[in-house]
Order: C-alpha cells, then structure tokens, then sequence
C-alpha cells in the first residue's frame, strides 16, 4: 500500500534530517512548501518556545504549582500541527505537547486557563498544568499516567477504521512511556487491526531522570516498530522540516489504509523534568550544551536566513507580535476567573448521582453558601 | 406435617404466658376451641383453646415453663391434612446443554450442608438472653447498654434508658423493652423474674431427704415478681415514729358497740384512714407517682387507698376509693367487706389496682415495726404495728400509755426525708387527738 | 416472552442492542468465532461481522483502553473481559482513563462503555477465577457498577448499561449463568440504574444481596420463613448508583439488617452500605448492621463453596441479629 512516491525509509541507521547543523538543506528532494507555510513553521516553533517560557514564569511567580518544559521539542511538535488535518484527524498528545496544541490552533487563552485553572479553561480547572486538551480540535485531553493515552488511541484508530472516516490518529509520548505495558497493549492492538494509528515517540533521551540505556536495551525506538510489523521511523525531530516530511508522509501512507507506523522523533529537553525536578542531578551541563547546539529554531533560523525569509527585523516583529498576543492571552485566562468550587461535583457523571449530590450539599455547607 | 400451634398473645402487651397446667395428653385427640392448657400472664388466667382439630402429637413446652409470645408450645397433626407428598416434577433435560459443554467453568454444583440455627424449634429469641436485669445493663464504665432505636425510642418517650430492664444479653435493652416499660409504667415482671444477683441455692450434701421443693408458680410466682419489682424500681426508705393513742383507744371502745349495733365492726384501721389522708393532703408528694415514661411526676388529687392483707393465697390490697369522702363508718364497712372478700378470693380486678397510697396492718404476730414494702407506682406506705400499753414520761413521770409504731416507707424520689417525717408527725398529731381527727369526718 | 438463562439474556440483549444501534460494537478476548468463553456473545460475529465483533489481542489494558478510544469516538463499545480476575492488567485504562475522561476534560470527552465481565466464585475456579472485585469500581467515581443475578435483570440492565453516556462495569455471576431459567419479554425494555428489587417482603430484618450470592440469600430466606422469620429480601443489582433508599426503607421497616455479598469484607461494598446505614438511620437499628461476606483471605480452590456465603453463614447471622 505505500505509494511509490515514498521518500523516506523506515529503520535507517541515522536519523533523518534534511537540514544540517549550518542550515543548509540537505534533502534529497525539491522543497515544495510556499514562503509562506516555511515562515508559519518558524513563527509556531518561536510562539511555542514563548508559551513555554510564559509557563515557567507562572510557576516561578507562584501562579501555578508546576511547569514543564518544552524547549527543544519544537521541530516534530510543530510539523505535526502542521501536518495533520486539523479538527478531522486525532490527535493523543502528553504533556509537553502544549506547543503543538497551540499550533494545532487551541487558544493560548485555554492553554493558560489550563494552567491557571480558571473558567478559561475547557477542562474547568481539574487538571494540573500542562494537561491541556481539546474537543473543537480532536486532541485527547492529557492523562499523568504515561501510556496510558496509548491504548485509547489505538480504540479511536480501530474506530476511525471501523466507521471508514479516512481519520488518522496521532499520539505523542515520551521515550518512558515505551516500556509501559499499556504502550504495548495500544500499538499491538492498533497493528492487530490495521488501524490508522501514528505513534510518535519523543526521545528526548530522559524519563525524569534515568536515560536511555537504562530504559531500553534496543539500539534505538523506532526499531520496535519491526516486532509489531510496522515501519518505524528514525528522526532528527529536531529538524522540523524533516519532521514534517516524515510527518506527511507517515500520515498519507496510514491514510491510504497502510496500517500504523511509529517515528522516533530524536529531540532534546534543556530544562529539567519538570519544575519540581534538577536534571544536574543526572546530566551534566556539556551534554545539555551540545544539543543545544542542534537547537530546533535557531537550525531552521539559519535555514531561513539562507532562503532570504529571515531578517533581524522581522524576528523582532514576530516576536513581539508573539509575546504581545500570548501576553493578551494570558490577561483573558486571568479575566476569566477561578473557577467555582461546586464545579468540583460536575461532570463525574453526565449527571450528578446521589453521592454528588449529598456531598455537595455537604461542600455548600462546609462554605457556607 | 403436624402444626404448630404458638402461644398467642392473651392480652395487650403481654409478651409471655406461664403454661400453669395442661389439659390434654399427648396422643389425645383433641376437638377444635377445646382447652389445651392453663395459661397465666401478668394479666390473665386462661385457658388455651385448640386452634385446629387432630392429635396433639407433642408438647413443646413443660407445666412451669414461661414462654415469650408466638413461641410453638405443642404439635397438632390437623385431621384434615393429606399425608401424600407433594409431587416432584423430574426436570429432565433432553437436549444437549451446548452452553454446559462450551463453557469454560462450569457451576459446582456440590450440595453445602445447611446447618439451620432455627430448626431447633426454639423462640425467634432464645430464651436465655430474655429477662435478665432490673434495669439497664452497663458497660465497664457504667454507659448503658441499648440498641439504637431503643434509645431514640426512650428519648422520644423521656424515659431514662438506664431504668429501663434490658432483656438483651448482658442486659442490653431492646427496643420492645422501652414499649414494654413504657405501657406498664413499673418494670414488667418479666423482665423482673430473675433478680440481678441470682442467687443460687445449692442443697447440703445428706440432706437431700430433708428438703421439699416446690415450684414457684401462680400466685407466689407473681408476688415474687412484685416484690422484687417494688424493691428494685424504687429508692425505698424508711421513717419510724411512735404515736401515744391512748384517747383514741378510749373513743374506740367507746364507740365500738353502737357501731356494732349499726352492723359495723370497728377497728383501728378505718381511724388511720383518715388521719392518713388528712396528712396526704397536707403532703401532697407522698400521695404522688412517678410517671418515668414521659419524665413527670404525678400528684393526684384522689386518695384511693390501699390495705394489705395476708390470705392463704398469698397479699392481696383491696383498695378504698375516694377515702377522703368517706365517713369512719363508711370506710369501716368497706374496709369489713373488701377484706373478707380478699381473704375468699372474691375481689373484682379493679378492687385490688389504682391505690394512691397503702396502709399495712403487720403487728399481731409480733415485731416491733418492719420496714413495708411500697405497692408501686404508690409513693409511700404506712406501716401500723401493735397497740401496746408502753412506760412513757408524762410531766417528768413514768406512765402507762397505749402506744403505737407507725413506720412510713417511701420512694426518696419522690418524698424527701424531712417531708416523709413531718407526714409522719402529722399522722401521729390526728391519731393522737382523735377529737381532732373528728373534724375531718365527713 | 422466551425462557432463558442469564447468559442466553445477555447474548439476545447484545443482539438487540447491535441491531437497533450500529455504534454498538462487541470486543474481548474470544469473543467473536467462539462466541466467548462462556458463550455471552454466541452467534454475534457471524451476525455482525468482525468490525463490530473483535476478537482483541489477549490484553485486557487494550481491551479496555481501546474502548475508552473508542467511545470518546462516537462508538458505544461493549467490552468482555474474560473473568473479572483479569480487569487488573485493564485496571489502570478503567480507572485513570474510563472513569476520569469526563471529569478530567470537563465533559469535553466521554467515554459511553460497558465493560461485561464475569464475576464471582461458585465455579471450582480458584482465587484466579473467582474474585468479585466490585469495591474497586464502586471506589472510583466515574464508573457505575451494575451486579445482576437474574436473567429478566441482565437484559434490562443490560440495555440501559449500553444507552448509557457514562463507562458502566458490569458484574455477571458465572456460577448463575445457566444456574436459572426465567421468562424474559421478547419486547426492549429497560431497569434504571439504582433501583433495587424486593424478592421477599418481610418484617423481621432485611437482607440486602446482589450477585453471585442470590441462590443462598433466597435458601436463607426460606428457611427463615419456616422458623416463622419473616426477612426483608432486597436485591440491590446496581452497585453505583445503588438503591440507598430502598435500603434505609427496608432497614427503618425490620430494625435489623444483613448485607450479603461474596467479596471479601475489608473495604467492601457491603461495608459501605452498611456504613451508610449506621450514618443515617442509627436510631433505627435493632442491632448492629451485619456484613455476611467472602472471607479476608484470596478465594480458595478446595472450599470453594464454603468461602462464598453459605445458607449457614447467612442463617446464623440471621439469629445473632434476631437475638442481639
């Protein structure tokens, strides 16, 4: 079923990259995006770093109680906003996956509702932060419990198929999450069945803190793909233009009714875990160093630069333009409101059972409403 | 399948019968309505009619035994049923059960014995955790032992729970306990058969001939109750006094033959009568009750009074209503009628209930005075003892004097000690002055 | 109106449900060919073909968590895991997913399910085969738990179980699949969620069951009635929402209750009614509320039904309430 157009090959030695270290194209093909659609992909990776910059200053100004980081992640999150269709396909992200949700289009003003849990947000403050989701875009609501999303998206992928609605479902996790029995349960499942599942994996070498060799004895992820009869895809997922290549490519295939694939987006965190987490504990500043080097935006920065679409100035334009919406953003989630403390009893049930009831009523009570 | 037939329930309230006597043996064929036994409670005699028709196959329950209502006393095979076994319907399958064969774990179907608690015939409460205390039973740290609804139930009543007898075990009170309590106000003489302390009598080795053991039963079963019931549901105290009733012995042998004359027998009592009511009215509480189901105390304005008498059968207290609007020949009459009934077992029910408060004539046998025992819900009672000529100091002399003691037993919680002594003292000032008393004649 | 087991009402109700609504889809372990193992969804593939008859990989973490998917997908999927013994590898998809999807994206997605599973010991099937883990569920809000114990039930409860917008677990004795044949209308009808079922009408004490336990409790309560006890015999089918005042109702009439159930007593379901009962109509009770129950211990192979309540167990607890 894979078309013969295919570019890329599964299981190859290196990860795929198309644009080098200098930020010159390296691929083998003619790029055939518009001026247009390269500067979008620049100014969601710079609008995602942002995002991820105004969340750390939440926590650290005490407005949230945790923050997780997403910079160097950008180049696959955002070639896959880029790459599926947006509020048709399903997306199971988690959760260092706001940058794409945010180029996939959900409000910065729910992003940060979810953050802040104020009636901004679409969950209605029950989640802790970097749990965001969307319903308007087909994007799984985030769950903690790494791969537990994996299963789930295996299901919606066997009902995508089993409805025929042409939808691919792409699901986002961290390298941990492959070692998670739940993970082999959805994949086994999705390719049992054939179903138009994308698993991606961004291996950013870290479960908190215990690296890759400790987590796999594999010589890399994507070769796991072969035990469950799929391609899977080696990836500079640094490198977002062979991101989106891969990205549409995977996606097409599994569209045509190829069955699912995995990619291995290769990326690299430069913050700790999480803002309760000290990766020098773990990691020391050299490694952390040289992949920022490999940095995703300043990579396609160059890139750019070379294609005459970049100039000082229109950084400068893009980047306020940038901090002043995300800016504006952030003023609308605060606006908006704490959400009520009743909300508490919502939404357990389509309806209230008599346990919420009663214990509202308790809860009014004890606030003296 | 012989039927069971079950004690009913003879009277309101009542939870238990005494089987006094059976009437028919077992094999005998026994006539619908016929009596099958004599049964007593704390409020009737009667005997059981058959419910059904057949042979009495066996009785369940000994002449003696006291038990709770609804309990089978005896099996009746009823003539009119069939001995032919129901018909079991063979379910035989005749198709294949494909689902039996298909399935991965099949039902154990291996028979577990039944061992039924139940089918011991015994009462739906056994008996041995019936009747036990007085009163409530108490933990270790004197918290009373009551099930909920109990408690909910006495407080809506406002009956203490710690006055109630508890026949659960360790005499924790049950909810038909507080009913009980509080539909027969005293603590039921069921819950009273058995004293808190139970003493128990051990025969001295060789003298097993000597002794003669007879059941208590019937009358002497109930006044064992009573006793016990009035000794345990009231703060009994005694007050003892003398009183100098010289005058009035020298009045009553006055008048004693042209009452005689009028047909009337005079004695001393119909005189305490009044001197008693004169001080009840004085002295309201010692002519009170205490109403411990809804927390009152009630002062009655009646003096329906109470006399003690010994017969064969037993105590029996006739009352004499309204004795405050009697005259001393009047009462003296009544007085005559009522014993001489008592003593012939020929009082109505409501001639022996309803005193407000009792007198007891206990001196001619002998002894100085004793310490009377209260027929409850009454306050009080007064002892009148033995008119006897006694030394005592007149006008700094030793003289003769027809002297009598007159001992006042009460509930302290109700009659204060110093309101018990002054009652008393008022008696005596009535008794001594009969001349005074005559005032209060009607 | 048909005769039938449980089971045969389980497979008739998946029928029915499939061909009023085709996004009802069936999916577990050997479900389809075979027609699981226990035959709750005979005939099912054939009829239905393997898109919405799925024979899973052996993964009950996939069942479940693929039919979260699933449902948040516009499917009502019925999912069978092959004895409840086996929802703990799924245990993580029903609780951090099943029951929280709602919750968790403020009613953006939710996750219309039923997971069916086999339940309870009675079969020779050792603590592996014979659990009923019903505490689990009813511990986490999110999931409604239904328990039936006869075929009329399954079928009623069944279909609302499948209507239903929210993730339902449902309990099916094994032990009683074939045990009892009841006559079951042919014509769809539904049983609410949380309303318990009087089996015996007394005013003695109550006895409150659900499951796998129903054989014993109507024994018990037959021996009661010729020891002249007349129980209360109430049987709740639905776990969350269960029946509270149906319960209290039964309690406030009798002063004296039991709870029967095979699970294990610590933390149990039975616990929480009769917690429940102690909290709300303490000034009711005649005696202590009593939990007759599995023992604290795993289910055993050898003593396999004398683990389970026993007509004896039931009996004395009868009489400890009766006497207390």
């Amino acid at each position: 079923m894979i078309k013969d157009t295919q570019r890329f090959e599964p299981f190859t030695r290196d990860p795929i990259a198309l644009v080098n270290e200098s930020g010159e194209w390296v691929g083998p093909f003619e790029i055939d995006l518009s001026e247009e659609q390269l500067r979008t992909l620049y100014r969601d990776m710079v609008a995602a770093r942002l995002l991820d910059e105004r969340l750390l200053l939440l926590q650290r100004s005490g407005k949230t109680s945790f923050a997780m980081e997403a910079a160097g992640h950008e180049g696959i999150q955002i070639a896959i906003a880029h790459t599926v269709r947006r509020g048709f396909d399903w997306l199971f992200p988690y959760y260092r996956d706001h940058g794409m949700l945010l180029a996939l289009g959900v409000p910065a003003s729910e992003i940060f509702g979810e953050n802040l849990a104020t009636r901004a947000d679409p969950a209605k403050g029950r989640q802790m932060p970097n749990h965001p989701g969307s319903k308007k875009l087909n994007a799984f609501t985030v769950a903690s419990p790494i791969a537990s999303h994996i299963p789930p998206a295996a299901g919606a992928a066997i009902s995508a198929k089993i409805r025929g609605t042409g939808q691919v479902v792409v699901t986002t996790f961290g390298d941990g999450a492959t070692s998670e029995g739940d993970w082999h349960a959805g994949v086994n499942f999705a390719s049992a069945q054939g179903a138009p599942a994308i698993f991606v994996v961004e291996n950013n070498r870290y479960a908190i803190s215990v690296d890759l060799q400790k987590q796999t004895g594999s010589e890399n992820l994507a070769v796991k793909a072969r035990a469950y009869g799929m391609p899977g895809y080696y990836l500079d997922g640094m490198d977002v233009l062979a991101s989106y290549y891969v990205m549409q490519e995977v996606i097409e295939r599994t569209r045509a009714g190829a069955g699912p694939a995995l990619v291995e987006a290769v990326v690299y965190r430069y913050g700790p875990h999480s803002s309760a987490d000290d990766d020098r504990l773990y990691r020391p500043r050299e490694e952390v160093e040289h992949w920022k080097q490999r940095d995703p935006l300043e990579r396609y920065r160059r890139f750019l630069e070379k294609q005459g679409l970049w100039t000082p100035d229109w950084e400068s334009e893009l980047r306020e333009a940038v901090e002043g919406e995300l800016a504006r953003e952030l003023e609308k989630a605060e606006a908006a409101g704490p959400v009520p403390a009743v909300w508490m009893f919502d939404d357990v049930y389509k309806e209230p059972l008599w346990p919420q009831i009663e214990q509202r009523r308790l809860f009014e009570e004890e606030l003296g409403a | 399948m012989p039927k069971e037939v079950l004690l009913p329930e003879l009277a309101e309230s009542v939870v238990e019968g005494e089987i006094l006597k059976w009437l028919v043996n077992e094999g005998d064929v026994v006539a619908k309505d016929q009596p099958l036994a004599e049964v007593m409670t704390d409020k009737v005699t009667v005997e059981l009619p058959s419910p059904l028709a057949g042979v009495l196959v066996k009785k369940l329950v000994n002449e003696g035994d006291v038990v709770p209502v609804e309990t089978p006393i005896a099996l009746i095979e009823d003539s009119a049923a069939s001995d032919i076994p129901p018909q079991t319907t063979a379910a035989e399958e005749t198709e294949e059960d494909r689902g039996e064969r298909l399935s991965l774990f099949k039902p154990d179907n291996t028979e577990t014995e039944i061992k039924n608690p139940f089918t011991a015939r015994e009462p739906r409460r056994s008996t041995a955790a019936v009747a036990e205390r007085p009163r409530a039973g108490v933990n270790k740290y004197g918290r009373v032992l009551a099930v909920p609804a109990a408690r909910q139930l006495a407080r809506e009543l406002g009956i203490d729970i710690g006055q109630v007898p508890g026949s659960g075990p360790g005499g924790r009170v049950r909810l038909e306990d507080v009913r009980t309590f509080a539909s027969s106000g005293p603590p039921p003489a069921a819950s009273v058969a058995a004293p808190a302390a139970q003493v128990t009598y051990t025969t001295p080795a060789g003298y097993e001939e000597l002794e003669e053991r007879v059941p208590l039963r019937g009358m002497r079963r109930i006044i064992a109750q009573q006793m016990t019931a009035s000794h345990l549901s009231a703060v009994r105290t005694l007050v003892v006094d003398e009183a100098d009733v010289s005058d009035l012995v020298a009045l009553r042998r006055r008048l004693k033959e042209r009452a005689e004359a009028a047909g009337v027998k005079l004695s001393y009592i119909p005189f305490v009568f009044k001197a008693a009511v004169a001080a009840l009215k004085k002295f309201p509480a010692v002519n009170s009750s205490l109403d411990e189901q809804r927390g009152e105390i009630v002062f009655k304005k009646y003096y329906h009074l109470g006399l003690s008498v010994a017969t064969d059968a037993g105590l029996v207290v006739p009352v004499i209503r309204d004795a405050d609007k009697k005259t001393i020949l009047e009462l003296a009459a009544e007085i005559n009628d009522k014993v001489t009934r008592a003593r012939e077992g020929g009082l109505a029910p409501d001639e022996v209930s309803g005193s407000s408060f009792s007198v007891t004539s206990v001196g001619n046998l002998g002894g100085l005075f004793t310490f009377p025992i209260i027929n409850v819900p009454d306050a009080a009672i007064l002892g009148v003892h033995t008119i006897q000529k006694r030394p005592v100091v007149r006008n700094d002399e030793i003289v003769a004097r027809d002297m009598i003691y007159l001992s006042l037993s009460f509930d302290h919680r109700l009659v204060d000690g110093a309101e018990a002594t002054l009652f008393l003292r008022e008696v005596i000032n009535h008794l001594e002055d009969p001349y005074w008393l005559m005032l209060h004649a009607i | 109106m048909a005769t039938m087991t449980l089971v045969q009402a389980i497979a008739r109700t998946l029928d029915e449900e499939m061909a009023r609504d085709d996004t009802v889809v069936v999916l577990g372990e050997d479900v389809g060919k075979r027609g699981g193992v226990f035959l709750a969804t005979e005939g099912l593939q054939q009829k239905y073909g393997p898109d919405r008859v799925i024979d899973t990989p052996l993964s009950e973490a996939a069942i479940i968590g693929a039919a979260v998917g699933m449902a948040a997908h516009g499917l009502r999927p019925v999912a069978e895991i092959q004895f409840a013994d086996y929802v703990f590898p799924g245990f993580d998809q029903l609780v951090s997913q099943a029951a929280k999807l709602r919750y968790r994206s403020g009613a953006q997605f939710t996750a219309p399910m039923v997971v069916r599973m086999p339940s309870g010991g009675g079969v020779k099937g050792g603590h592996h085969h014979s659990q009923s883990p019903e505490a689990h569920f009813v511990h986490t809000a999110g999931l409604k738990v239904v328990s039936v114990s006869t075929p009329y039930d399954a079928k009623g409860l069944l279909k609302t179980a499948i209507r239903d917008d929210d993730p339902v677990v449902f309990l099916e004795p094994k032990r009683l699949y074939r045990a009892v044949k009841e006559e079951v209308p042919d014509e769809d009808f539904t049983i609410p969620l949380g309303e318990a079922v009087t089996r015996r009408q007394g005013g003695d004490l109550a006895i409150i069951y659900y499951g796998t336990v129903a054989p014993e409790v109507l024994q018990a309560a037959d021996e009661l009635e010729k020891a002249g006890v007349h129980p209360e015999v109430l049987d709740l089918r639905s776990l969350m929402p269960w029946d509270k005042e149906a319960v209290l109702e039964a309690v406030s009439k009798t002063g004296r209750v039991m709870i029967v159930s095979d699970a294990p007593r610590h933390a149990s379901f039975a616990s929480e009614v009769a917690a429940t009962i102690a909290e709300e109509v303490l000034d009711q009770l005649e005696a202590p509320p009593a939990r007759v129950t599995g023992f604290d211990t795993p289910y055993p192979y050898a003593q396999d039904k004398l683990y389970m309540p026993t007509v004896t167990r039931i009996l004395n607890a009868a009489k400890k309430l009766l006497d207390y």
